[in-house]
């Protein structure tokens, strides 16, 4: 995937990393986070790993990660392809590792029946899909079925893992 | 110039980054994410097979 991204920093094990964003309101720093999830045996996963990310800000020596928001900066597409990278260096490096990620539901998203930052996750997928799955396998989930990926279906929740 | 940005974020990190345990802290217990790990836990939970990577493992098995 050969899409501008930002560079980022690996801030704990390889679970919590951490790049700049530089946009139209300046700079904001992002955080990615790589959280376990429960195993179940009978559905094979093992380990499997929750993606999530969002805008680390600072209020009165007070941090807080804001996972809701819309920076508006203008790089959405640039911010989405360091999350992407992040997650291939993490799945390259855990082969035995599926990732799931899902984006979330703001009122932007009610009002158009979309999940915006899933949108623009299966935007970057689709459109880097013959270099993706030569290397991973994807699956999307809706109400509760996933299926293999099928590039252009709309999904709530995407699991991926190297292949 | 691109090069010249590049340094200035790296650099405004770093000091963002002198606080690091307590950003680190602020990543992990972030209610927002844990809500998201709970339904996405949830959700996969509720899954009943036949699941479409049963052949992505059973491959992996042979």
């Amino acid at each position: 995937m050969n899409k501008d991204t930002y560079p980022f920093l690996n801030l704990e094990g390889d679970f919590i990393y951490a790049f700049v964003s530089e946009g139209i309101r300046g700079k904001v720093l992002k955080a990615v986070l790589i959280s376990p999830l429960p195993y179940h045996p009978e559905k094979h996963f093992n380990p499997l790993f929750n993606l999530g990310f969002g805008d680390v800000v600072g209020h009165d020596e007070e941090w807080t990660l804001d996972d809701s928001v819309r920076s508006g900066n203008g790089d959405m597409p640039k911010v989405i392809a360091t999350v992407a990278r992040i997650a291939m260096e993490f799945l390259r490096k855990h082969p035995d590792c599926a990732l799931s990620f899902q984006g979330y539901i703001d009122q932007k998203s009610v009002l158009h029946g979309k999940n915006h930052r899933n949108v623009l996750y299966q935007r970057g997928i689709n459109s880097n899909w013959p270099e993706l799955s030569v290397e991973f396998t994807f699956w999307g989930g809706k109400a509760g079925n996933f299926e293999k990926y099928v590039v252009g279906n709309q999904y709530d929740q995407i699991l991926v893992k190297i292949k | 110039m691109e090069k010249h940005k590049e340094m200035e974020s790296e650099a405004w990190m770093e000091e963002l980054l002198k606080d690091k345990e307590r950003i680190i802290a602020a990543i992990k217990n972030s209610p927002g994410l844990q809500r998201r790990n709970r339904e996405a836990a949830e959700m996969l939970s509720k899954l009943k097979p036949p699941f479409p990577w049963d052949d992505h493992y059973a491959q992996k098995k042979d």
